[in-house]
This record gives C-alpha cells, sequence and structure tokens, in this order.
C-alpha cells in the first residue's frame, strides 16, 4: 500500500480524522482543567506542609497532606484512575471525563505541591521576619511577600509540570475515555495499520509540547529581565 | 509501619464511605437489541462488537481496552449494554450475577486464525493440521474440556517426546477473553491456547504465546512480531483485506450483556 | 517602656541567653555590644517576639508579650520597628510598595496617605527619587536606608537595630550611621545592636557589654569606654578599639 493510500485509509476514508481532532480536543480539556485543581491543590498542601516545617503549627493538616503526598507519588497514575472510577465513583453516575480530570488534578497537585514547597522554603527566612516584624499575620506575610516570590522561581517547574501531565493524560483510554491516544488507537483497530494512527498522535503530541515550551522558555526570559538579586 | 498502617486504613475507609454515597445503580433500559438505539455501549476496542456497536443508531460507543472492564463498568450502571461474543459472554455472566444476556443473539460468526497475507504456506500448513486434529476428535475434547458439563477434566497434554523441529511459532493474543485465552495464575489458557498447542505439537514448532492490547493482534501480525494471531478473532471481509485467515475453527455469534433487574 | 525580668532562651537545650533583667525608658538609645555568640542578637530579636524566650517575661507598654496571643503580638510588633542585618527588603516589591506595604495591608492608612508617607520618608533618607526602583537596583548602604524608612512607616515608638551595618561594605557604613543618627536626635526610642564603636560612643544614652548570654556590664559611653570595671569588657574593648 503506498504511503498517500495508507495516509487516505488512516485519516479520510469514514472522517477517521475526528477521532484524532475529538480526541484532541479531549485531552486538552482534561489536561487544562486538570491542571487548574492540580495548581490549587499544590498550593493549599505547600503552603500547610511549609507553615509546619517553619512554624510546627498545622501538625494534623501537615499529617493528611503527608499521606496525600505518600499515595498519590507511591502509586501509578494509571490505578489512581482505574480506582477513581471503579472504586470511589463505583455506583455514581458521573462523567468519564470529569472522573479524569479529578483523577490527573489530584494527581498533578502532589507533583504541584511539592515543586511550590520548595520555591516557599528558597524565599530567605528573612523575608518572613521582615513581614512579620512591620505586625503582618502569618497568612499576610504568606500571601504577599512569600508567595509571590516563591511562584516566580517555580514558574518554570509549575509549567513543565502541566507539560508532564498533558502527556500522562494518554492513560485516560484505560476508562474507555476516547483521548487523543485512544483515538489513535481506534483508528489501528479499524485499519490494522500501527504506523499511520501512532505517527500521527505522536506528532500531535509532539506539537503541542514543543509549543508549550517555547511559551514557558518566553515566560522564563520574561521573569529573569531586571531580576537579580 | 504503624503509621502506614493507619494511612491504609483511612484509604479504606474513605473509598468505602465514597462507594457508598450512591448506591442506585440505574435500572436496566435494554430489552431487546432495538432497545441498544441510542443507548451506551461498552465493547472491547477492536472486537467485532465494536464494530456492531458502531452501527447501532444514535448509541454511545465507550471502547474499553478489556471486556472485563466493560463488564465491571455494566454492573456499576456506567453503561447499558455490551455486545460481545457469545461463549465470552457466558464466562462472565457465570462469575458476574448483576449481569444477563439477551435471548436475542446476532448472525453468527465464524473464529479462525490469522496470519500474514502472503505466508500462505504457513496457511496450508495450519489448515491440514486443523483437519487432522478434528478428525481424530481433538478439537472436540479440547472444546468439551472448556464449555461441557465435564469442563476442566480432561486438558489437552503433548503427547511425550513431540517432535519440536521446526522451532518457535509466536501467538499474538489477548488474554482477556474467556474460555479462548484468559489467565490462569501466570499462565496464559484456553481453547485457542489449546487448540494451537495441539496444531504445533502436529506440525512440529514449539508455541510461544505472546500476550497484548486486541487492537495490536493484527498490525503484530501483519508486521511479522507474530507469526499467528489468534484471538477468538472472527473473520470479517476488513480483515481478511490485512491478513489471511485459517480455516474456520469454531462458530459463536454475539450477544447483548445487559444489568438484571 | 520595655522591661525585662529574667529573659532565658535555650536552642535545642543550649542556653543562649541566662537570665536578663533589664529597663528600656521611653527616649534612650540603648546600645549592645559584646563579642559574637553572645547573646545580643537573640536578646534583641525576643524584644518583638521574633524569638520566642524559654522563659522569664517581657513588658512592653503594660502588656506582658509572652503571654499574649498571636493576634495581639502582631498589634504590638507594629509599634516596634525591625531593621535586619541583611536589610530584607522585597526583592518584588518597588520600593513604594516595600514601604507602604504593611502600613496599607493593615488598613492603617489608604494607598494615597502611605504613598505620601513613603515619598516624605525617601526624602527624609535621602534617596527621594527611587520611588519605582526595585531594590535589586540599590547599593548595600542604599538598600538599608529603604529598610529604616520601611520601619519608620508604620510609626514605630521604638526601633530594634539588629546589626544594621555588618552585612555593608565599608564606604557605606557612614551613610547608615548618619541616618541613625538623625533618627536618635528627632528623639526616638532606639535598641542597637551594633559592632560599631564610634556610633555607640557618639550616639548612645547608655551601653550593655553582653557576654555569655548574660548583660554582665553596663555604663554611660564615656564611662563604659574610659572605666571598664570587668576584665572582659577590658580584654574585648582592647580587641576592638
Amino acid at each position: 500500500m503506498s504511503f498517500t493510500e495508507s495516509f487516505r485509509q488512516n485519516f479520510i476514508e469514514d472522517d477517521r480524522w475526528q477521532y484524532l481532532t475529538e480526541g484532541l480536543k479531549t485531552t486538552l480539556v482534561i489536561t487544562f482543567f486538570a491542571v487548574l485543581i492540580g495548581m490549587v491543590l499544590g498550593f493549599i498542601v505547600a503552603v500547610i506542609r511549609s507553615t509546619y516545617l517553619r512554624t510546627k503549627k498545622l501538625l494534623i493538616p501537615d499529617l493528611i497532606c503527608r499521606l496525600y503526598l505518600t499515595v498519590i507519588r507511591g502509586t501509578p497514575v494509571v490505578v489512581q484512575l482505574l480506582i477513581i472510577y471503579f472504586v470511589i465513583f463505583a455506583s455514581v453516575p458521573i462523567s468519564k471525563t470529569l472522573v479524569a480530570v479529578i483523577a490527573f488534578g489530584i494527581n498533578s497537585g502532589a507533583y504541584v505541591a511539592e515543586i511550590v514547597r520548595g520555591g516557599i522554603m528558597a524565599v530567605d527566612i528573612g523575608q518572613l521576619e521582615a513581614g512579620r516584624s512591620l505586625g503582618l499575620n502569618y497568612r499576610q506575610t504568606m500571601v504577599s511577600i512569600i508567595l509571590p516570590q516563591a511562584l516566580k522561581t517555580v514558574l518554570p517547574a509549575l509549567a513543565n509540570e502541566a507539560i508532564v501531565l498533558l502527556k500522562e493524560t494518554s492513560v485516560a483510554g484505560y476508562i474507555a475515555i476516547a483521548d487523543l491516544t485512544k483515538g489513535g488507537d481506534i483508528i489501528r483497530s479499524q485499519t490494522f495499520s500501527a504506523f499511520m494512527p501512532l505517527i500521527a498522535v505522536a506528532l500531535i503530541y509532539l506539537t503541542m509540547v514543543i509549543i508549550l515550551s517555547r511559551l514557558v522558555n518566553l515566560l522564563e526570559r520574561r521573569l529573569t529581565r531586571n531580576d537579580k538579586r | 509501619m504503624k503509621r502506614s498502617f493507619m494511612c491504609f486504613a483511612a484509604l479504606c475507609m474513605s473509598s468505602v464511605i465514597l462507594a457508598g454515597c450512591g448506591n442506585s445503580t440505574p435500572k436496566n433500559p435494554v430489552h431487546s437489541i432495538d432497545d441498544l438505539n441510542g443507548k451506551t455501549i461498552g465493547v472491547q476496542l477492536g472486537t467485532t462488537g465494536d464494530a456492531l456497536a458502531e452501527d447501532v443508531e444514535n448509541a454511545k460507543v465507550e471502547k474499553y481496552n478489556k471486556y472485563s472492564d466493560a463488564v465491571q463498568a455494566l454492573s456499576q450502571g456506567k453503561i447499558d449494554a455490551i455486545i460481545i461474543d457469545s461463549d465470552t459472554a457466558e464466562e462472565f455472566v457465570k462469575k458476574n450475577n448483576k449481569v444477563e444476556l439477551l435471548s436475542e443473539g446476532f448472525a453468527d460468526e465464524e473464529y479462525a486464525i490469522a496470519m500474514k497475507l502472503d505466508n500462505t504456506a504457513l496457511q496450508s500448513e495450519i489448515n491440514e493440521a486443523l483437519r487432522t486434529l478434528n478428525d481424530n476428535g481433538t478439537l472436540r475434547q479440547i472444546k468439551d474440556n472448556y464449555d461441557s458439563e465435564d469442563a476442566g477434566t480432561k486438558a489437552y497434554i503433548s503427547p511425550e517426546g513431540t517432535d519440536r523441529s521446526k522451532g518457535k511459532l509466536v501467538m499474538a493474543t489477548n488474554a482477556e477473553f474467556p474460555p479462548y485465552e484468559f489467565k490462569k495464575g501466570t499462565d496464559i489458557v484456553g481453547f485457542d491456547v489449546d487448540m494451537m498447542t495441539a496444531v504445533c505439537d502436529e506440525l512440529g514448532y514449539e508455541l510461544q504465546i505472546e500476550d497484548m492490547a486486541f487492537d495490536s493482534i493484527i498490525p503484530a501480525v501483519q508486521s511479522g512480531k507474530a507469526d499467528v494471531g489468534v484471538a477468538g478473532m472472527s473473520v470479517t471481509p476488513d480483515r481478511e483485506k490485512n491478513v489471511l485467515f485459517s480455516d474456520t475453527y469454531t462458530t459463536t455469534h454475539l450477544v447483548v450483556m445487559v444489568r438484571k433487574d | 517602656m520595655i522591661s525585662v525580668k529574667d529573659l532565658k532562651k535555650e536552642f535545642h537545650g543550649t542556653p543562649v541567653l541566662r537570665g536578663i533583667t533589664e529597663h528600656i525608658e521611653k527616649g534612650e538609645k540603648v546600645v549592645i555590644i559584646g563579642p559574637s555568640g553572645s547573646g545580643k542578637s537573640t536578646f534583641l530579636r525576643c524584644l518583638n517576639l521574633m524569638e520566642r524566650p524559654t522563659s522569664g517575661e517581657i513588658w512592653f507598654d503594660g502588656q506582658e508579650l509572652t503571654k499574649l496571643r498571636d493576634r495581639d503580638i502582631n498589634h504590638v510588633r507594629q509599634r516596634m520597628g525591625m531593621v535586619f542585618q541583611h536589610f530584607n527588603l522585597f526583592p518584588h516589591l518597588t520600593i513604594r510598595k516595600n514601604i507602604t506595604l504593611a502600613p496599607v495591608k493593615l488598613r492603617l492608612m489608604s494607598q494615597e496617605e502611605a504613598d505620601k508617607k513613603a515619598e516624605e520618608l525617601l526624602r527624609r533618607v535621602g534617596l527621594p527619587d527611587k520611588a519605582e526602583d526595585y531594590p535589586a537596583s540599590l547599593s548595600g548602604g542604599q538598600k538599608q536606608r529603604i529598610a529604616i524608612a520601611r520601619a519608620l512607616a508604620m510609626n514605630p515608638e521604638v526601633i530594634l537595630f539588629d546589626e544594621p551595618t555588618s552585612a555593608l561594605d565599608p564606604e557605606m557604613v557612614g551613610e547608615v550611621l548618619a541616618l541613625m543618627k538623625q533618627l536618635a536626635d528627632d528623639g526616638m526610642t532606639m535598641v542597637v545592636v551594633t559592632h560599631e564603636m564610634g556610633f555607640a560612643r557618639e550616639v548612645a544614652s547608655r551601653i550593655l557589654f553582653m557576654a555569655d548570654g548574660v548583660v554582665m556590664e553596663q555604663n554611660t559611653p564615656d564611662k563604659f569606654f574610659t572605666q571598664p570595671e570587668s576584665q572582659r569588657l577590658k580584654d574585648f574593648l582592647s580587641k576592638v578599639l
């Protein structure tokens, strides 16, 4: 079979390209909302963890956070996805995309938390002292002094986490979500050719990652401009 | 140690609580093949059930990697029905008392062994062997061992001193498809496995099994990663364009699995 | 104004302050000197509870600080400025924001009022044109002057200086000390931990000599340097003068 013929069969016939475009849409939706959940969760956990580490307050929340980090970072995301789909939401009618968003969000939150905690701990303790010495309380100091500085240093790492997450969502097919990877699988199951759909899927992921990495680079350059301490 | 136990306990507790909070599995909405229109149908990706479900009007098709996941989703009320091969369906029904089969089924399908399109030499060898095994009753015996009254009592065993001079024959399969191929402990067993063992014994090959996703079997055969694809695979015109099939070794049909009311 | 009774502080079982009783009057300029490791910075940092004392009492304006709730301690800290060795300016904020952040966040002033105040303070510390610059663009001496302006923005009743010139290049020490002297002349109550003996002699109303976690000796500046009593102080002075 010639290249063009194979291309026609895999993408044009029966509008099979739609499996890829629809899949890409699903992948992007899952990634976007999972990143949002991950960031919110990660920030909360990071603040609790670093508060405990610096002030020895919030012991119980810290224990819960540590449990969360241990469990989530100690188990594969596919397993978490399946547990959330088949165990936690066993007989709850819930959209699978939402399940995936929750699963990947919770998963990403653990990694975001460690990144942000690193950023918070990297901010000089003198900044905390300066804020407190002016009479600001811990929360005010955290919000207006520590976090903006931490965020600036960890932003590139956070963006990379989002890129990693984009690729990790490729296991969503395990709960029969037709994401990009699954879209390729569906084409493969219909045309029985491995090359075209797999290469196409790979190229789409690669393109997205390259675009996102470019954006991260731009961001990084803007952040480091005029920022010598 | 103590802490990790506590963690585990907390995790179990929370899952149980969450799992328990929506214990209202929806009623079965499918009572005939016509009812499938507009419903959510679960299938295993790349099976004939998948192809058939795609043709059901307005139906939403959820393509699982394994039929067992689809059955789980069906019993939890996440999907409305499954289109699945009858023999496999019966195996699932035996193990899961929340699902049952509609008496109404689809047209007959024929299972055969898939090979590379140009490998007519292997095709005639295998057809020859299948004929011999059919004539001497071995196939019947293997089949009985999986689905008759006295199932499991007459397992196929290779005769002693079997010739293996022709080397390895790699069989691609998807061990999620009882009784044809499934995992028993770490072994992959089933009707297809026993049949292929007998075929290899007949021909002088040593059988090597490669387990993979169902939709990867035909590409594996095409690319030469496997010599044969044996996975309860029905002969369809689409597949015949991509692989060469042996003679039919068994006949089954697709059925509809639904939740019990 | 500030009274300390039998103040003790341990770090992981190691005593750093071994019982300090001291009283600081309004308008006093107390300079604390002593060898490194003598506990002088810890003592200073206990005064606004940057460090929690292990035992003892700290009274400020009739309140016992060690018994206050966190929220009330924040109120006390608003009235006690602090200037750090390493300036601790907020690098992500402009100079103006550095100065106005706390009064605005704590709703003591509107942003406009605070901006006006910042302008006035910048003029006072001699850096009127730096308002929109970031700390990174300032020299060490300028940074410390901004840090003092930041502390002044809260209208504190006392300012604690923790080795304010120790991290500066020698040529910049003068400008910071000059500003501090100016504050002293304006009547600000000051507690200063420093190694600048000239400043101590010129500005202090009283000098404390700390060693081994206690105030070993104290006196007015002229007597402190000319008639040291303990051998420790004599040794110390012979090394630093």
